[in-house]
């Protein structure tokens, strides 16, 4: 990758530069309409489904907050966020898998069989803050790693999904 | 010897001595039984630990970025060419680029990442100019493209 073909993609965002309102006033996507698809599909028919979450809507679930320190993260984190199971719950689906979409489309799944299913919490907040996409935001997959080293696996690390958009549910 | 087992035989009946040889060889096996069970816990323990990890997986996140990056330059483009006035995917694939750096350059993973020193001045000679165009970037792309 060099470093005169990242220049010249840099080169548009830099004759933006005259626009007064800069990354500090900038919206977070949490601000904006719906934060989280959920697409419950079924088995047989492959029709599907889908929900679709405001943060608001998120916010007015039921809360669990872990306090915990991350391999991504310095010190102890605070996040504050929706279970999975809870939010599956709330549309009446009882799968048998989730797939968690990430915005850039990275996937991983989650299976009712697993340790990590009942801890996974959609977390929406960072120590009380809502989380820009440049800090894993809007929403991410996290778990109490510091509570059992079951949550301290690769395997754990890798369905902690950063910026969360969908979540497929089967 | 021969004499101490014949004393042996004298004193003690042949049902005795049979029982004492099986008694011998059931402590010799549990012995081993027990040995075996503390090497099997041994085992088990530690692979527990190898299951443990302690940071992100380097050779995912390196290629990761590579992905984002180039992501992020095809939406420029796009944008670029077609002159689009929704600047939001443009936006948002640097935004997730941005993430990716930050996720190598600071915190504990990348303390983790400058530990070795060879990976230290690879990511230094590398990665610092690519920061510096960066953070030149992020004031105009964190900008409210609905004002264009």
């Amino acid at each position: 990758m060099g470093l005169r073909n990242f220049c010249s993609v840099i080169l548009l965002g830099l004759a933006l530069w005259a626009i007064p309102s800069f990354a500090d006033d900038a919206t977070t996507p949490a601000d904006k309409g719906p934060v989280l698809q959920v697409a419950v599909i079924d088995g047989d028919t492959k029709n599907s489904l889908t929900y679709a979450f405001t943060m608001a809507m998120l916010k007015s679930m039921p809360k669990t907050s872990y306090t915990t320190n991350t391999i991504w993260t310095e010190g102890e984190t605070q996040f504050d966020g929706v279970l999975l199971t809870e939010l599956l719950a709330t549309i009446g689906a009882s799968p048998t898998s989730v797939t968690a979409w990430a915005i850039n489309d990275y996937m991983a799944e989650f299976s009712p069989d697993e340790p990590s299913w009942d801890a996974a919490l959609i977390a929406y907040s960072m120590n009380g803050q809502n989380m820009h996409v440049r800090e894993k935001g809007p929403l991410w997959i996290v778990f109490p790693y510091d509570e059992s080293s079951e949550f301290r696996t690769d395997y754990v690390y890798s369905q902690s999904v950063w910026q969360l958009s969908r979540l497929d549910v089967e | 010897m021969s004499t101490a087992i014949s004393d042996v035989s004298e004193v003690l009946s042949p049902n005795a001595i049979k029982i004492a040889r099986f008694s011998a060889l059931g402590a010799v096996l549990l012995l081993c039984f027990l040995a075996l069970l503390s090497l099997a816990i041994e085992v088990f323990n530690k692979l527990e630990h190898l299951k443990e990890a302690n940071t992100d997986n380097a050779e995912w996140s390196f290629s990761q970025i590579e992905v984002d990056y180039y992501r992020m330059r095809s939406e420029f483009e796009i944008a670029n060419y077609t002159k689009l006035s929704d600047l939001s995917a443009a936006s948002k694939s640097f935004d997730v680029f941005y993430s990716r750096i930050v996720n190598v350059s600071s915190g504990p993973y990348a303390s983790f990442l400058l530990a070795d020193m060879e990976t230290a001045r690879s990511l230094n000679d590398s990665w610092t100019p690519r920061r510096i165009s960066l953070m030149r970037a992020t004031p105009p792309c964190g900008a409210d493209f609905n004002l264009l």
